[in-house]
């Protein structure tokens, strides 16, 4: 299983939030059952109420208060999602340039060409990396399952037509999502 | 027809996943800390003398202390032993995946809801056979259905899972099939 960033601090930090939530219960738990003999009878929060009356208290509450909502609004806003279409870069045939490909357009033209198939409801196209790798997904509705077959086929035939726009690059992957027209009457 | 296992077919993608849990708690935790920081910076305004009111965190901090057991702590502490295991278990568990594999060249799924209406579809091409409903997961498609033919329930229900077994099996893997025969019309 391959992580982003983001991934692994929003799992790492739900861990940890269910480790210290865990540990709380644990102890509020056991606390009144007199389980634990190391257990104290009362909470002592003295250091932290000496602190609250310190000259300092306020100022140190403004810093971490300040750094709190830095540090949340930073993690929240790494989750909006920004889509930035793939750019394949294919080595020129004569000279020693590359063309640059954009695979939002290769998706694009993929789906209009499977927009043309007559057993074809409607077909979309879009471009994302995941895992590191450029992948074309193309959403494709059948208007009819009779027609499923036909539409499965005419899908392996466009996908042959993007690794050849590609040049065979192993680096863009690909994949079709299919699905069934809705149609009056069905029980689904 | 053109066969894609003679031409170069891309490589194939990865299956769809469903978001991650943790991804969506992760917001949650986030304007919690958004929250945290609020609270701090009111505080600190309150013991400054810039904002009228009590500071929260200082009388949270002094009810605290000294606070004994207490016997509602057991079922409160029971809940958030429960909800900090269901936290560990989604920042660990995998993503979810939300399709089922299709049985073609190239990288192709399908939604467990198309596998239903596939299976309706198959279903409703035996004679007699009324679909009522139709409910899939990746590995199990369950049909509702009416008879309004003479067929015993026996024969009606080989013939429609004959139907859907034929419509499902390019599926990988091919799922289950159940049917279950309810009223609907003229027995």
């Amino acid at each position: 299983m391959s992580l982003r960033p983001t991934d692994l601090l929003d799992r790492a930090a739900t861990l940890i939030a269910g480790i210290a939530t865990t540990a709380i219960g644990a102890a509020a738990v056991l606390w009144p059952t007199h389980l634990v003999g190391a257990a104290p009878e009362h909470i002592s929060m003295g250091p932290v109420v000496r602190a609250t009356t310190s000259r300092w208290w306020p100022w140190e509450l403004a810093g971490a208060g300040a750094l709190l909502m830095l540090i949340g609004l930073v993690w929240l806003i790494s989750h909006v999602p920004i889509r930035k279409a793939p750019v394949l870069r294919v080595p020129g045939a004569t000279g020693p340039g590359f063309i640059a490909v954009n695979l939002d357009g290769v998706a694009s033209a993929a789906a209009a060409a499977l927009n043309q198939e007559s057993n074809v409801q409607s077909a979309k196209g879009r471009a994302f990396t995941e895992h590191g790798a450029a992948t074309v997904e193309l959403t494709v509705t059948v208007a009819h399952p009779a027609a499923l077959a036909g539409v499965i086929s005419a899908i392996d035939t466009t996908c042959t037509d993007i690794a050849r726009t590609t040049g065979g690059n192993t680096a863009v992957a690909a994949r079709t999502v299919v699905q069934i027209a809705k149609s009056k009457g069905a029980g689904a | 027809m053109m066969t894609a296992d003679a031409i170069a077919l891309p490589t194939p993608g990865q299956a769809p996943v469903a978001v991650a849990t943790a991804r969506r708690i992760a917001v949650v935790l986030a304007l919690l800390l958004l929250l945290a920081g609020v609270v701090a910076l009111r505080d600190a305004g309150v013991v400054l003398g810039w904002v009228a009111g009590t500071p929260w965190i200082g009388t949270a901090v002094t009810a605290l202390n000294g606070l004994g057991s207490q016997w509602w702590m057991v079922p409160a502490g029971a809940v958030a032993l429960v909800m900090g295991a269901w936290l560990v278990v989604v920042a660990l568990r995998p993503r979810r995946k939300t399709v089922v594999a299709v049985d073609a060249a190239g990288s192709v799924w399908m939604r467990p809801r198309d596998v239903a209406r596939l299976a309706s579809y198959a279903a409703c091409s035996v004679p007699g056979v009324e679909v009522l409903n139709s409910a899939a997961t990746r590995r199990k498609v369950t049909l509702y259905v009416g008879l309004t033919g003479v067929e015993s329930d026996v024969a009606a229900k080989g013939a429609i899972a004959a139907a859907v077994g034929s419509a499902t099996e390019i599926l990988i893997p091919t799922p289950r099939i159940a049917v279950h025969i309810g009223t609907s019309g003229p027995a």
